[in-house]
């Protein structure tokens, strides 16, 4: 076969598979409802102008607005709508506007008097609630602050399921133009509340949507899985958030030893990510009209489903995707052993094994042991419960002194390991931080202490 | 120049797709194009293009400038976030052409919700181009604090949809508690170098040839729990992923896993629904089932055993698919495949065949008649009976075909007849010779008058008559033709010496070697004396036949 001819034919299955991972579904009726959304905002908003707000013409208008609102909030859950210059944006998708109508300035242009540049739908506003809405759009803006004001009288009113945002133009050249080296502490916190904001929109029964989470994890894997700051102390919102960032973070150390490639990685941190959200499902939850909602939310599926309930989970996301394949396994087959008698887990399985075991090993309502003793727990287990390979590259990664384990030095001095083995040589020196003085008084600031310069330890500190 | 000669490939290119099937020429041509025209640009050393919303710049100098946003490269690489792409002289084709399908991926619209373009650059691991991306959109006011109603999404960023979900979690307290048993090693934790073998062998296990089967061991593990009694996944949670992996296995030519989700399908029996049964049937329906054959080798002559069992396992007409299928498809072994599995429905189906067989257009309804005839010789010929008179050559030579493989005896002679008004000349040959094998004598008039019709026959033909009248009924033609060699009185064999070959004699020479009479011989041998070469040499070659035969016999 010709060069040319494979090169169309690599084409053709590129492409064939780009459109089997796609949901067609949901971008389409987005992009069809987003633009109902945008007439009927606009159509609203210019009716102002010709009839009084209790004048009956509204009630059609509204109506279907509210309709619009209610099949869009079903769909994304909370509902974006952004509009840039000319173009106007519902959750990301571009809305396809008939140009001749130029509804997309338009509507820029009513927002933008009140320097709003979009809306955030959290709830589908009662239909006196959007009536209200429109009339504010419809006044004259404030002089010193618009949307400031704007957003009081919606609280005032008793209308807490709307955010304005601001005025939003695209980016200019020359502008950040070079992406920084991802801020480790701005990485971590952004990726804990994107753990926490996708548990709980997969507990309400919405799509899940991977792809923040795979920005986040990008930022990580740029910032490198072994950078120091990763390993500190994690800024999470919750407990639940930095478990997870530690699994991810742990497996993608391991990843990175096996030799993975950088999409692999990628979706391996994706997949650790989105391990545990089976916790988010609610079993037994029933919507039965006028009873207590919380009596029929369901409950958490106990340990033994938060497997299946996270494929569940997940398998709502529309569209063919390896990515997507691999991380349901990945989900399902997290809790298995090694020597599973249904059978060998998938590798990004395997590797959470280890990667959460790890971690919960140590939690202090787990088993609550050091770092040390957590991974010297995984070199018993291994060939039974966990693939002895990736055991083997977690402590050949993380060293004999893993982030976390505190170290008595000879001179007094205690100090927390903050790094991963740089190199053979520093498989048991690793770079710390100073947590107690020798006097044991704590110090002023926590300096780094490298054990490869200069520190002997003298014991673990359990 | 050569970087706006590059630019416009590229975007061409990349656009092709939208206007044309991926497998289309042209876009094998554009592709060419714009290997040329890197390979152009990068001689002059690397391009570090700056992206803007309608132009695309190399230091001060605009190199690409498309005002139209649904051409232009830059404005989607702009839109999506990429500000700078920097190309090294050493890119090698495989990375242009790389950035050639994530730009094609998004001039298509698709919009993944697992990637985008910045996600999909960043995956390439692109080691000769450098990509510079930022987010979207950003806020206009930065530092417009809001006084008021904080808490809104940061909005342009991947926060969208995502932040106001924090503080709201209900993440159960002991989640992932009781842990196993579970005790320290006294082993020192020691590094341990792992053998490259082992690693290769778990990175394999990522290896897109596993796809396939890992696709199908998440279904079969999702339908084990849809069994399980103490899980409440349902087949509800499952029907849209069935449909998924049965779309990739299609597309990807994966029958054997596709044989294999059917199995496991239909081991669910027990609790079918209307949705799995419809998920089922469109495992092995007409766009399925089109899928299959156009992927099979071109030199297939039957269906994989795959596609029969497929066939076995779904439920449908799949007969109807097929006949369809014979309508829209054009290459040879599909059809030829889909002939092969029509043969299995010929008894069971019959009726739906003739009915069909008769309103097809000639390609199909040939291939049906061949199925047919290839299932039941006798049915084959039942069939043939109502199309041999239709015109066209392809039911004509499915026709011969079907009556070729029956039994003689069993051949019908009117649809040999009818084959004799055929436009094409191997068509009638044959037709001739089956009626000779056939030796039905209602067919001795039709024969004879194939020498009389307005567009008279070759001269090879005339000799095919010839032999089939002398087969059909060898008194008559012996009576009929003797004449054409020697004809009576002297004048008349005066005038035949030397004389131009005539359809009639050559027919009748012809005959002539194929009647073991004395009389045939004698007007051979007479007529070999005195003809000119043509007719001599063809007597000569009748005689040798007659001779032969009269050997034979004896």
């Amino acid at each position: 076969m010709s060069d040319g001819r494979r090169d169309q034919n690599q084409l053709e299955r590129t492409l064939r598979r780009a459109w089997a991972g796609e949901d067609r579904e949901l971008a389409s009726r987005v992009r069809e409802r987003g633009e109902g959304l945008v007439r009927q905002l606009y159509g609203a908003v210019r009716m102002t102008r010709l009839h009084a707000l209790d004048n009956q013409a509204y009630d059609k208008p509204i109506q279907e607005l509210e309709g619009t609102l209610t099949v869009l909030v079903d769909l994304l859950g909370a509902v974006h709508l952004v509009a840039v210059e000319d173009q106007v944006y519902v959750n990301d998708i571009r809305v396809r506007l008939d140009p001749k109508t130029d509804l997309g300035r338009l509507l820029g242009e009513e927002l933008r008097r009140h320097r709003v540049g979009g809306l955030t739908f959290h709830a589908v506003p009662e239909h006196d609630a959007l009536r209200a809405l429109v009339a504010l759009f419809a006044r004259q803006p404030d002089p010193r602050n618009p949307r400031a004001v704007l957003q009081a009288v919606l609280v005032n009113q008793g209308i807490d399921c709307i955010d304005l945002t601001g005025v939003f133009r695209y980016r200019t050249s020359g502008e950040r133009i070079a992406a920084p080296k991802a801020d480790v502490a701005r990485v971590t916190s952004r990726a804990a509340v994107l753990v926490d904001a996708a548990f709980e929109n997969l507990g309400a029964n919405r799509i899940p949507n991977p792809l923040p989470i795979r920005r986040a994890v990008t930022d990580i894997l740029e910032a490198g899985t072994g950078a120091v700051g990763l390993w500190q102390e994690q800024d999470a919102s919750s407990s639940y958030s930095a478990h997870t960032l530690r699994v991810a973070l742990t497996s993608m150390l391991i990843g990175r030893a096996l030799g993975l490639g950088d999409e692999a990685l990628q979706d391996l941190g994706v997949a650790a990510m989105f391990h545990d959200v089976g916790y988010a499902a609610r079993e037994g939850a029933e919507s039965l009209d006028g009873e207590d909602e919380d009596e029929l939310a369901g409950y958490p599926p106990p340990f033994e489903r938060h497997t299946s309930a996270g494929a569940r989970l997940l398998l709502r996301q529309r569209g063919f995707h390896a990515a997507k394949v691999h991380r349901v396994l990945a989900t399902l087959h997290h809790h298995r052993d090694v020597e599973d008698p249904r059978g060998k887990p998938s590798l990004f399985g395997r590797i959470l094994r280890v990667a959460e075991a790890y971690d919960n090993l140590q939690r202090p309502t787990g088993g609550g042991m050091t770092p040390p003793d957590a991974l010297r727990c995984l070199t018993r287990y291994e060939g039974s419960r966990y693939d002895p390979v990736l055991s083997q590259l977690l402590t050949n990664t993380l060293g004999c002194y893993p982030p976390g384990t505190l170290l008595q030095l000879e001179d007094g001095r205690v100090v927390r390991s903050v790094s991963v083995v740089r190199n053979l040589a520093t498989f048991d020196k690793p770079l710390c931080e100073l947590v107690r003085l020798p006097d044991g008084s704590e110090p002023s600031q926590r300096d780094l202490v490298d054990l490869a310069v200069e520190g002997r330890v003298e014991s673990e500190v359990g | 120049m050569a970087a706006n000669a590059f630019l416009r490939a590229l975007a061409k290119s990349a656009r092709s797709i939208l206007l044309y099937d991926p497998s289309n020429e042209a876009v094998r041509k554009f592709i060419d194009e714009y290997r040329g025209a890197a390979l152009e640009a990068l001689a002059l050393g690397a391009m570090e293009l700056e992206i803007r919303p309608f132009e695309i710049l190399i230091g001060r100098e605009i190199v690409y400038l498309e005002r139209d946003r649904e051409r232009s490269v830059a404005f989607r690489m702009f839109r999506d976030g990429v500000r700078r792409l920097t190309i090294a002289p050493e890119a090698s084709w495989e990375e242009l052409f790389h950035l050639l399908e994530i730009l094609s991926i998004r001039y298509t619209g698709v919009r993944q919700t697992e990637d985008d373009i910045v996600t999909l650059l960043w995956k390439a691991g692109f080691q000769h181009l450098d990509v510079v991306a930022v987010e979207g959109f950003v806020p206009e006011e930065e530092a417009d604090s809001l006084a008021v109603g904080g808490g809104a999404p940061a909005a342009g960023s991947d926060l969208l949809g995502m932040q106001q979900a924090a503080g709201r979690m209900d993440v159960p307290g002991d989640w992932d508690l009781p842990l196993e048993d579970h005790r320290p090693s006294t082993r020192p934790l020691v590094h341990e170098d792992v053998p490259e073998e082992d690693l290769k062998s778990r990175r394999d296990e990522m290896a897109s040839v596993h796809l396939a089967d890992q696709a199908l061991q998440l279904l079969t593990e999702s339908l084990a729990l849809v069994r399980d009694p103490t899980d409440p996944t349902s087949l509800t949670d499952l029907y849209h992923y069935i449909g998924e992996v049965r779309d990739f296995l299609l597309s990807e030519g994966q029958f054997e896993q596709l044989v294999r989700l059917a199995r496991g399908l239909r081991s669910l029996d027990d609790l079918v629904t209307d949705r799995l049964r419809e998920e089922l049937g469109r495992l092995a329906d007409q766009n399925a089932l089109r899928k299959v054959l156009a992927s099979i080798s071109r030199s297939a002559t039957e269906a994989p055993d795959e596609l029969m069992e497929l066939m076995e396992l779904v439920p449908g007409d799949h007969l109807a698919s097929l006949v369809n299928i014979l309508q829209v498809e054009r290459g040879a072994a599909p059809r030829r495949v889909a002939r092969h599995l029509i043969e299995r429905f010929v008894t069971q189906r019959l009726d739906y065949l003739r009915t069909h067989l008769e309103d097809a257009e000639a390609r199909v309804a040939g291939d049906i008649l061949a199925a047919v005839g290839a299932a039941s010789p006798q049915l084959g010929l039942q069939l043939a009976a109502l199309v041999a008179g239709r015109p066209e050559s392809e039911i004509q030579r499915r026709v011969l075909e079907v009556s070729r493989t029956a039994d003689p005896a069993e051949a019908d002679t009117a649809s040999l007849i009818a084959l004799l008004l055929s436009p094409e000349q191997d068509v009638r040959l044959l037709a001739c010779a089956m009626l000779g094998q056939r030796r039905d004598r209602r067919s001795y008039r039709r024969l004879a008058e194939q020498l009389e019709r307005d567009e008279p026959p070759s001269f090879e033909e005339a000799a095919a008559i010839g032999e089939a009248l002398a087969a059909v009924n060898p008194r008559r033609a012996l009576e009929e033709l003797y004449p054409q060699l020697k004809p009576p009185g002297w004048w008349a064999r005066f005038v035949m010496r030397n004389a131009r070959p005539d359809l009639h004699q050559w027919a009748g020479i012809s005959a002539m070697g194929e009647i073991q009479s004395p009389e045939a011989e004698d007007a051979l041998l007479w007529l070999a004396k005195r003809a000119g070469t043509e007719v001599r040499e063809h007597c000569k070659r009748a005689l040798r036949r007659y001779r032969a035969e009269v050997v034979d016999d004896e």
